[in-house]
This record gives structure tokens, C-alpha cells and sequence, in this order.
């Protein structure tokens, strides 16, 4: 019945030395082993988030399911894990244990304010005005704070209308008019600056999981590189980090302003070791880079993370905002976070990454967190896949198989042949299926087919035995050979392409 | 030639519904318009794993398989997958079958050859269990023919398990039978062409397979030349490169199965009230059987008939879309049974769900189960604009689509070039206003409402279709010519095969 031969077969080859120098680029990061290539290509900057802790939960045993919810005339993804007995529903990183109190709150910078003035929590000084708004007033106000001030709006997110560092009126009124003109807000906080380095604490149940600091974007000199080329250089290294790989470093007035401030051109070439700064702000979305600094923290500035959670009523878990001083070895408290993106943690520049999916899922689900097999670390999911199909409302509902359990193997094979152009992986594929195996077919350049599997022994074997002695219609096997793999792979069975 | 399809189900059968999923997706579509919530997921059936329904009614979960619900147990599963059995019950209630013997592996063929002498021949040959009428030999006329399908059944399909029957002259009818009543049947006829004077018959194979992919349960089945069609052809004094007389019918093969090119017509109203009750007592003989497909041996001049078959997980594509005769609607028959207070329920049936991607999710194993939205209220109207705007952004698109979704809307942005395209959207009256309040504050876009009733059916969901290539450079000449073309092969199809003559052809010669 079916025509070919299987000429040879068992012979090693090392994957490994296939691999990119842009893989092994990672091994300089100090991240989670296997996290970065568990991370599917399209899940970028604000789905690492969400994506990171459901896995997490769903590798410790639990079930995924994904959904959405409608909120104000949009719609939004949510994800619930559940151990059977106990059902929690998660909206980004955030569990409901954080309150809808405890999230309102920290939206409104005023209150945030008064919760954390009321536990003693160091707070910049500061007064809000509220429409209508006495200008004079807050003229006066400012000259009594002292030059350099702060103004923002009262709720606002990410950021948005914060305006630093204010050195006199005529800034001010600048800044006042832009705030409440151009961006239409009505109610602002007029603070005093506080200088120093600005740290995000992530904080779980009173403990500090993580603390990063954000650079903005810089470039240093080889003696050689253009200014131009270097960035390029940067870009690229963001390309290989999954929460920067969708934000570049652009070139914009700003960075070419910075530039030309130097006395360069984007194509003068810097001194080896010559560090420029291209941007004021921080921000990773533009360019700013994202360092580890947890073991930096002093307990003080640890203890004030936690309490300024404490200080808020249902607020286990939170991203916290803190300028700290080192000169004066004081710290202010800016802001509290009840979604805060947890990518740059998991993945810095410098620095070591912190678990905080492992923090979260301890948290919640406590008993699971010395039940995770660790062969359950090499398998993820495609949630652009799934994120998709809930956005454009195909399907309501995701549940995902649970998490292979028990002994699993995992087996790569390269199929060489006739084997492209004749349905093979697709045929592949339903054998995978029927014996409940996960893994890939992929088209290589060279015209064979690359097969991972993984599933029980007993499966695999089945799985040996059928590729072994059959084949898709109008494939003719050549050879067959068996490869080392030891990377995560895709739960379900996908059917892939060289690039 | 023109199908007398049920119109509700016209152009809502997407193509990633192949035909072994139409009973499956049919009904599901029949549930999901009632309003029914409906869950898709994989279970593993026998040595492979497939894809199984389920619908929440009155708080309980009511779950299918293929076109079949629970009441159809796992014992009359179990009754019918064996012939034997099957027979064996039938016959405590007097139902009428052919007359047989079971062998198992311990009897020699010499013995059942001696059976067969006693019965008469012709006889029947068929394995004990088997699925889809394989291994079923059928008129074996004498020992030697005897012999060798012995052999081939028991030693090359392996089956050691047989049952020799007396063969029955007359045609082979498909009974569905639900809740005691006969909502449809069938027969099937093996692939077969109609001469034309002008085309060869390898042109003419060509023609028919072209026709076969516009029918949702042959699209994909084609007419393949083989070793066999060639035989027969041959048998009938042709070859491939022959062209075949005006008005001659050359049947291409032995089986009818519509997977090998046959053809289903309806025969509901043909067959007479004895056969009906025939299949009707069948289906009642065995516990726990609500519905099936009955095959029964008809002979027409003694009104008689005999059982052969009782299938479970009987297909019901060749019902919905016969070649011949009037579509049944047996969906409508199964909702009507397992969920009788949706009944009198209005039907949404312009809409339809997204199988492709319910099939995708599952058959990639990244999902075991998923629910599918709701279908929108009846009372949904459907309206179109043209939109101007940058449709080049993706993330205005999203925007669009959010808005659209948040106000319980569905429906489709198609650009159809970068700065213009068209948008649908379905929903109350009200819930359109909401969305249309919402859009007029995206600045730099300018909708204005088209004056086209949407006739055609809509996939439920908002989906943001992709600029077509052929829109991104085309020229107008280029679309102009391909529609042309089409037509030209559309008209040369309706002369060849037009008004159905086929059958007034086929019918003469039955007669004849």
C-alpha cells in the first residue's frame, strides 16, 4: 500500500549548532531559563503581561480558560485558571483580589495621596485644583513650594500629562495650558520635584518580588559606528528581547535634537566608550531600557513599597512607584499601580529577572506552588492565536488542554524526501492528533520536514512505528533521522515554516 | 444545474466545512439560531479524536456527535455496530431481514460454503463489524465467487467474523428516522456522466467534478480516474478520449458511496407507507434509539423491503443537498426533538457562526473547547456603509471593530483600498445608533450608509478582511476579464447540464 522505503535512519545531529548567533545572544541576560523562547513571536510589550502569569498558572496544573467582557462599549480579555474547587478570574496581571475600591483609589492620584499621607508613607508635597480652577492660586502656591514643580492630572494613565521638573512660572503657565487646554484635563496635582532615580517595586502580598530602574535611551561609542548605526545596533538587540522587540528606539526631533544638543550628527562617529543620551524620558516604549536593581533596594525603601500597598485598603499586589534620593537617603512614593506590566522584570537589560508570574500564582494559589513538574516548563501556548479569535468575537470562549502530565518525552525527527508540496505535514499533524501529541511540522529550506512531538512513551512510540512505515499520499520518504531538541514547544500540533 | 437547497441554509455553509463535518455543523447552526448556547470540543472517539457539540438547554448540558444526540445510548451503539445483534433483535420484533448466518473465526469456509449452498445463491458476504459498508460483498452468484470473497474479507481485510446473507434484488434505500417518524430518504446512485455528443468523456468527468465542488457534500469527493472507472468504461466499449453520444449515461462505478463520485437523490415521497413503517419498527426493535439512518432493500413490485443496516452516526449531507429532489431538513427535525420549547422560537437565519475557527483551535489541539457567541436577536437588522478613512492603520481598525463589539454589533470591515472600503454591521436598531454615536468621534473618518439590502448571509463576529491582492493593484480590466471568463464557463455549464435534463434522461432510461 505504501511505496517507500525508510533507506536508514538513527543518526545524531547537534541542533544546537544550527542555532542563530542572534539565540545565543540571550545566554548574556540573566533571565528565566526557557521564558524568552516560550514568549510566541507575536506576543509583545503589553500581552507579555497577561500571557506570562496564565501560563505560569496553567504550567502549575491549573486550567486556562480565556474570555472576554464588555466594559463601557469595549471589549476586553480576561482569563480564569482554576484548580476545580477554586475559580479565580484574572483582567491583565490582575487578580480579584485587588478591589474595584483599592482600583479606584490608585486611579485618582489625589486619593492615592491622602491613604498614603494617612500611614506616614512619604509622599512629595503637593495640592490638587480642581475646576474651576483659581490660576493665581496656583501661582502662589507653586512660589510656595519652591521652583522645581510637578504638575499632573489627577487621573490620568500610564503617565499621561505628567509633566516634570517645572523651573519657574513662565514653565508653568506653559505646562498649566497644555495640561488643561490641549489635553482637556480639568482637575491637576501641583507637586513639588523630587529628584532622584525612580524605581518601580513590584510588590506581592508584603513582600518585594522585583524592583526595576528604566534609562532612557542611550547609545555608547565603538570609534567606528556611526550614531545612526549604533542605534540600528540597539534595535536590533531589542528585536531579541521579547518585551522591546516592538519598541525601537526611533528616530524623532527629540533624539535628533539630543543629538545636535551634543554637537553630532546622526552620522558622526562616537569615541569608543562615549555614552549619549538620546531621549528625556525613560519610558521602554521609546527606547528606554529596563535594569534589575532589586538587590539594590535598602530595606528602608523596601519597607515603604509594602506599606505604601498596606496603606491602600485591597491591594495585595501592586507595582509601586518610588523616587529614591541617595544623597539624602530619602524617598517619595509617586504612584501605586494595580495593572502594572510586568515585562521589564522578566526581562532587563541588566540585572537578574524576577519571577513575578511565580509570585502572583503563589499567591493565589498557594498549594500549587510546590506541585509544578518541571517538564511542564517546555510547554506554551500561542496566545496571538487566541487573543485574535476573542477580539474579533469568533469564538467567546478558550478553554485549553491542561498541561501534559507525568512522563512525557519529547522526540525530533528530519524527514527528508519528496516530503514538501504533498500534504505530509498536514498528514503529520492528524497523526499527532489522534495520539494526543504536541509539537510542530516545519518546511525547512533544504526540502525536508522538521517534526517535533512530544507525549507519553507508549504515544511516541506509536508515532515512530507510523512515520516509520507510512507517509501522506504521494510523499516518498528518503530518510529519516532523529535530532536532539530541548527547547519549549507549542501546545496543540502546528504546522510551521522556515523563515 | 440547480439545487433545490433549503434557503436558509444557502451560502451558510463556509468552506472549511468539509462534508464529514455538515451533519455536525447543520445541526449545531439549527441549535445556535434558536438561540441555544452552543460549546464545541474534541473527545476521543475509537483510535482517533474528533470533534463533538453540545448545547445548554433549560440549565443541562445536551451533548452530540456528528448529527446524533443522547438519545441515542451507548447501548444501541453498541447493538447496532454489530450486524448480527442487530439482526438478532430485529428479528424478535418481526422485523423483516435478510435471511443469514453469523460465522466467527473458529468456522471454516468450507462450512459457510455449505450454509451458502442451503440458502441459494446469490448471496451476501459482509464482515460481523465493520463501518461504512467495507468489506460488504454483495450478489455473489456461485461457490467460486464465494471462495474468493471469502478470502479477500477474511484473509485480506482481516474481518474473520462474517455473516452470509441472501441476497435481495431491488434498490437500497437511506431511512432517517427520528422519534418514530420518517423525516427523509435517499438513495444513491454510483458516479455516472451524460453524454453530449461534443465532449470527451475524460472532459466530461472534468465538467461533473467542477459541478460536484458547488455541492457542500461532495465538494472535495471527486470523480477520481482510476484503475476500476477505466475498467468500466472500458466494459462499455469507451475509453477516456471518447466522445460520448448525446443523452447516453455511462455509470463510472460499482459503489454509490458519495465519497467514490456517487450522487444522493430524495426519495421521501416515493417511498410507499409500508417501507416507512419498515424503517419506523427498526429503529423502535432496538432500546434507546432515537434516531437513525435505516437502509433498507426495497423491492417495488412486492412493496416489500428488508433491513439491512442500522447506522447511528448515519451522514445527513445527502439529505440536505440531494442532486435530485427536494433538500430535508433534518436539523430542524433534531432541534425539534431534543429542545421542543424552542420550537416556535424565531430564527435568526441570516447569521451562521465561525466554524473555521472552532476547527482551527481544536484540530490545532490549542484549545479542547470553545464556546461560539451567541446569535443575534431577531429583531437584528443589517446595514452597510461606505467608509472613508485611513485603512491602512490598524489600530483605527480595531478601534472600529471594539466599538462595533462593544455594542453587541457584527458584522465585517472590508477595505477595498487604503483610504475607502465598506463596512456591515447587524444588531438593534438601537445598538447601531450606539455604535454610529461612538463613531462619529473618530475624527478623520467619513461613513455614509449605501442603499443595498443585505441579502447575503453574515458570519457572526466582527472581522477586519484583509485588501485583497486583486484589489490592491488591480486594474479594471483585469477584474472585468475574470468575470467574464467565469461567465462564459457558468453558461457553457447551464447547456450542458441546465434545467436539470440529466434527470428527465436518467428517468427514461430507468423506465426503459
Amino acid at each position: 500500500m505504501v511505496g517507500f522505503i525508510v533507506k536508514s535512519n538513527l543518526h545524531f545531529i547537534d541542533i544546537k549548532k544550527t542555532f542563530k548567533e542572534g539565540l545565543l545572544m540571550q545566554f548574556k541576560y540573566d533571565w528565566i531559563p526557557g521564558l524568552s523562547e516560550s514568549i510566541p513571536k507575536d506576543v509583545n510589550s503589553d500581552r507579555i503581561t497577561p500571557y506570562t502569569v496564565a501560563l505560569e498558572g496553567w504550567r502549575r496544573g491549573l486550567s486556562l480558560k480565556y474570555c472576554t467582557t464588555k466594559s463601557r462599549g469595549q471589549i476586553f480579555i480576561q482569563f480564569i485558571l482554576s484548580n476545580g474547587s477554586k475559580t479565580l478570574k484574572f483582567s491583565k496581571s490582575t487578580g480579584p483580589d485587588v478591589t474595584r475600591e483599592a482600583v479606584n483609589i490608585c486611579k485618582n492620584k489625589l486619593l492615592t495621596k491622602k491613604y498614603l499621607e494617612k500611614a506616614d508613607i512619604p509622599v512629595p508635597k503637593g495640592k490638587a485644583f480642581i475646576t474651576p480652577i483659581n490660576f493665581d492660586e496656583l501661582l502662589k502656591y507653586a512660589e510656595i513650594l519652591g521652583y522645581p514643580v510637578v504638575i499632573k492630572p489627577i487621573s490620568a494613565k500610564m503617565g499621561k500629562g505628567v509633566i516634570p521638573e517645572i523651573k519657574n512660572e513662565e514653565e508653568l503657565i506653559k505646562a498649566f495650558n497644555y495640561v488643561t487646554n490641549e489635553l482637556g484635563y480639568s482637575e491637576i496635582i501641583v507637586e513639588k520635584h523630587v529628584f532622584g532615580e525612580e524605581y518601580r517595586v513590584y510588590v506581592v502580598k508584603d513582600k518585594v518580588i522585583g524592583a526595576i530602574k528604566r534609562i532612557p535611551a542611550y547609545v555608547i561609542g565603538d570609534g567606528v559606528s556611526s550614531i545612526k548605526d549604533l542605534i540600528e545596533i540597539k534595535n536590533k538587540e531589542r528585536k531579541q528581547i521579547p518585551s522591546l522587540r516592538s519598541r525601537p528606539i526611533k528616530i524623532d526631533t527629540e533624539v535628533k535634537e539630543y543629538v545636535s544638543q551634543a554637537g553630532y550628527t546622526l552620522d558622526s562617529i562616537l569615541d569608543k566608550n562615549e555614552y549619549l543620551v538620546l531621549r528625556k524620558n525613560s519610558n521602554v516604549s521609546s527606547g528606554g531600557e529596563p535594569i534589575d536593581v532589586t538587590d539594590e533596594l535598602s530595606e528602608n525603601i523596601k519597607r515603604i513599597a509594602v506599606n505604601a500597598c498596606r496603606a491602600i485598603p485591597g491591594l495585595p499586589i501592586s507595582g509601586v512607584d518610588i523616587v529614591v534620593d541617595k544623597i539624602n537617603n530619602t524617598c517619595s512614593v509617586l504612584e501605586l499601580n494595580t495593572g502594572p506590566g510586568i515585562s521589564s522584570h522578566l526581562f532587563p537589560l541588566k540585572g537578574k529577572a524576577r519571577d513575578i508570574p511565580k509570585a502572583i500564582i503563589d499567591y493565589y494559589f498557594p498549594e500549587t506552588s510546590s506541585q509544578k513538574n518541571p517538564i511542564s516548563n517546555r510547554f506554551y501556548f500561542d496566545y496571538s492565536k487566541i487573543e485574535n479569535k476573542l477580539l474579533s468575537h469568533s469564538l467567546k470562549e478558550i478553554k485549553l488542554p491542561m498541561v501534559p502530565q507525568g512522563e512525557i518525552i519529547f522526540k525530533a525527527f528530519i524527514v527528508s524526501g519528496k516530503v514538501q508540496g504533498v500534504n505530509y505535514r498536514q498528514w503529520i499533524r492528524r497523526q499527532a492528533f489522534n495520539l494526543d501529541l504536541n509539537g510542530f511540522a516545519e518546511n525547512k529550506k533544504d526540502g525536508s520536514v522538521f517534526i517535533v512531538v512530544s507525549g507519553n512513551k507508549k504515544n511516541i512510540e506509536e508515532f515512530e512505528k507510523i512515520i516509520y512505515n507510512k507517509g501522506s499520499k504521494h510523499a516518498k520518504i528518503e530518510n529519516i533521522s532523529v535530532v536532539n531538541w530541548d527547547n519549549p514547544i507549542n501546545i496543540g500540533f502546528v504546522i510551521k515554516k522556515e523563515i | 444545474m440547480t439545487y433545490d437547497y433549503l434557503p436558509h441554509l444557502h451560502k451558510c455553509v463556509p468552506s472549511s466545512v468539509s462534508p464529514d463535518k455538515l451533519s455536525m455543523y447543520t445541526v449545531a447552526l439549527e441549535g445556535w439560531r434558536r438561540g441555544l448556547p452552543l460549546k464545541f470540543y474534541t473527545t476521543q472517539f475509537g483510535n482517533r479524536r474528533e470533534i463533538n457539540y453540545s448545547f445548554e438547554y433549560e440549565g443541562k448540558e445536551y451533548k452530540f456527535a456528528v448529527a446524533k444526540g443522547e438519545d441515542v445510548t451507548q447501548e444501541a451503539m453498541k447493538i447496532a455496530k454489530d450486524k448480527y445483534i442487530t439482526k438478532n433483535y430485529l428479528l424478535e420484533k418481526n422485523v423483516s431481514v435478510p435471511q443469514g448466518k453469523k460465522f466467527d473465526k473458529t468456522t471454516d469456509d468450507e462450512m459457510i460454503l455449505n450454509y451458502a449452498n442451503q440458502l441459494g445463491y446469490p448471496v451476501v458476504l459482509k464482515p460481523t463489524n465493520a463501518n461504512l459498508g467495507e468489506g460488504v460483498i454483495a450478489n455473489i452468484q456461485n461457490k467460486g465467487e464465494l471462495e474468493q470473497a471469502l478470502k479477500q474479507v477474511r484473509n485480506d481485510l482481516g474481518y474473520q467474523n462474517v455473516i452470509v446473507e441472501k441476497h435481495i434484488e431491488g434498490e437500497e434505500v437511506r431511512v432517517y428516522v427520528i422519534n418514530g417518524k420518517v423525516i427523509a430518504a435517499m438513495k444513491r446512485i454510483p458516479a455516472y456522466i451524460i453524454g453530449d455528443g461534443k465532449h470527451t468523456i475524460k472532459e466530461l468527468i472534468a465538467l461533473k467534478n467542477e459541478e460536484r465542488r458547488k455541492n457542500p457534500n461532495y465538494k472535495g469527493r471527486n470523480i477520481i480516474i482510476d484503475k476500476e472507472l477505466k475498467q468500466n468504461i472500458e466494459k462499455e466499449g469507451y475509453d477516456l478520449n471518447s466522445i460520448l453520444e448525446e443523452g447516453k449515461q455511462l455509470f463510472l462505478r460499482n459503489k454509490s458511496n458519495i465519497s467514490a463520485g456517487g450522487e444522493s437523490i430524495d426519495v421521501t415521497d416515493e417511498i410507499t407507507d409500508e417501507i416507512k413503517n419498515l424503517a419506523v419498527a427498526a429503529t423502535k426493535a432496538i432500546p434507546g434509539l432515537a434516531q437513525a439512518g435505516v437502509d433498507i432493500i426495497v423491492n417495488e413490485k412486492e412493496n416489500s423491503g428488508a433491513v439491512l443496516e442500522i447506522n447511528t452516526r448515519p451522514g445527513i449531507g445527502g439529505h440536505l443537498f440531494p442532486s435530485e429532489g427536494k433538500a430535508r431538513d433534518i436539523p430542524k427535525a433534531i432541534i425539534d426533538y431534543y429542545f421542543p420549547n424552542t420550537k416556535r422560537m424565531k430564527n435568526s437565519t441570516q447569521f451562521y457562526f465561525d466554524y473555521g475557527s472552532v476547527q482551527e483551535l481544536l484540530n490545532s489541539g490549542l484549545a479542547e473547547e470553545v464556546i461560539v457567541p451567541p446569535v443575534p436577536t431577531a429583531d437584528a437588522i443589517i446595514k452597510e456603509f461606505y467608509i472613508k478613512g485611513n485603512l491602512n492603520s490598524l489600530s483605527l481598525k480595531r478601534r472600529i471593530q471594539r466599538l462595533a463589539l462593544g455594542a453587541n454589533l457584527y458584522g465585517y470591515l472590508e477595505p477595498n483600498s487604503e483610504e475607502s472600503g465598506k463596512l456591515v454591521i447587524a444588531g438593534t436598531e438601537e445598538n447601531i445608533k450606539i455604535f454610529l454615536d461612538n463613531l462619529q468621534k473618530e475624527k478623520n473618518i467619513e461613513i455614509s450608509e449605501s442603499d443595498r439590502e443585505i441579502k447575503e448571509p453574515l458570519r457572526a463576529g466582527f472581522v477586519i478582511r484583509k485588501l485583497s491582492k486583486k484589489d490592491k493593484n488591480s486594474t479594471h480590466q483585469y477584474t472585468k476579464k475574470s468575470s467574464k471568463k467565469q461567465l462564459t464557463f457558468k453558461q457553457k455549464l447551464y447547456n450542458k447540464f441546465g434545467d436539470s435534463i440529466i434527470w428527465k434522461i436518467y428517468r427514461k432510461l430507468k423506465k426503459g
